[in-house]
């Protein structure tokens, strides 16, 4: 055991950790923060993240003004390298969609993005395969819960959000969440219990809920908002693309992807976007998939 | 009565309504804005409402 570890090894045990990976999606506040403390806890990252570091972002993510334009995830892996070079770090300029999935696959995935889609595409791909961690943060307040059965449990399919609006989020309030969601996760990788509860936390006044959230067992089948007006609907199942392509007049015709008219993008793995659509046309069409 | 408390606006109001559906409709939120916590609990918008719950209309936050 080396010796950077000899004090937090009487704590947890290092030797576990130190052969697991984690994949974090999304490399703003919340997800810098989490991948410096878990670099300095000795576990494996991949990370992921197509966006490049903006000025905007000097005040609470992990970057520098010499890191302006470059993509976030490479200047998070040369960084955190340096930190702990007895670690290994993938970095994944991409954004994550329908056809790159499998790159979440590692001991655990911490959703550490700004948008429901991204955050449901995760859930399609870790439900009862991965554990995971939803965090997410708006200027004083925080959430981080451990998914155990599907996010939809939590969002029901009611609830919509801006995509386009520009989000802040106090660099205090990212540094608290990263710190329970990482708690968490290394319990998780460990094999030990976790929290069950979904933790609220408005570092602001200093106040702190734990909800308790019964799984329904079963997931549901949610249309949701993305910018202007374009939908996203994962159906949970393999769809055949050829018998599509012949009802519908199509596009583009690829192996796993079809693109029919008006716009919709369908993937093999039933994830859906309609694009220029209104929810009751979607809702029309889906009846007949 | 039921104790509600009102993020968006940091309000806490007394009101009385026979489940949370009535209540939203009667404070005017947004159910695509919230969720909805009953007694500590996550709740359904179904859900039976009983003197002295305290109910809070959460803002759905989504950046990172």
């Amino acid at each position: 055991m080396i010796m950077q570890y000899q004090r937090v090894r009487k704590i947890i045990d290092m030797e576990v950790l130190r052969k697991k990976t984690v994949t974090i999606v999304g490399l703003g506040s919340l997800g810098s923060f989490t991948a410096l403390l878990l670099a300095k806890n000795g576990v494996n990252l991949n990370l992921i993240d197509f966006d490049r570091v903006l000025v905007e972002n000097l005040s609470s993510q992990l970057y520098s003004g010499k890191d302006i334009k470059k993509y976030k995830a490479e200047v998070t892996a040369e960084y955190l390298k340096k930190i702990n070079r007895d670690i290994k770090i993938k970095a994944v300029n991409e954004r994550l969609n329908s056809l790159n999935m499998n790159i979440l696959d590692s001991d655990l995935v911490i959703d550490c993005t700004d948008n429901l889609d991204t955050r449901f595409l995760i859930d399609s791909y870790c439900y009862r395969r991965i554990p995971w961690i939803h965090t997410t943060a708006l200027k004083t307040i925080g959430l981080v819960y451990v998914v155990d059965n599907s996010l939809s449990d939590l969002y029901s399919s009611d609830i919509s959000e801006d995509l386009c609006d520009e989000h802040g989020i106090l660099n205090t309030t990212a540094s608290m969440v990263a710190s329970m969601a990482v708690t968490q996760a290394i319990k998780i990788l460990l094999g030990l219990p976790h929290e069950r509860d979904l933790i609220r936390v408005n570092i602001w006044d200093n106040t702190f809920d734990k909800i308790r959230i019964n799984p329904s067992g079963k997931r549901e089948i949610r249309i949701i908002k993305l910018c202007r007006n374009n939908y996203s609907v994962n159906l949970h199942k393999e769809l055949d693309l050829n018998i599509l392509s012949g009802k519908y007049e199509t596009i583009l015709k690829k192996d796993n992807i079809i693109i029919v008219k008006p716009k919709i993008i369908i993937n093999r793995n039933g994830y859906i976007i309609f694009e220029n659509m209104d929810k009751d046309s979607i809702k029309k069409w889906l009846r007949f998939l | 009565m039921v104790k509600v408390f009102i993020e968006k606006e940091n309000k806490k109001l007394n009101a009385e309504a026979k489940d949370i559906e009535e209540l939203m409709k009667k404070l005017n939120i947004n159910k695509e804005e919230v969720i909805v916590v009953r007694n500590n609990q996550l709740a359904p918008r179904n859900e039976k409402l009983n003197d002295s719950d305290e109910v809070k209309f959460l803002s759905v936050i989504s950046g990172g």
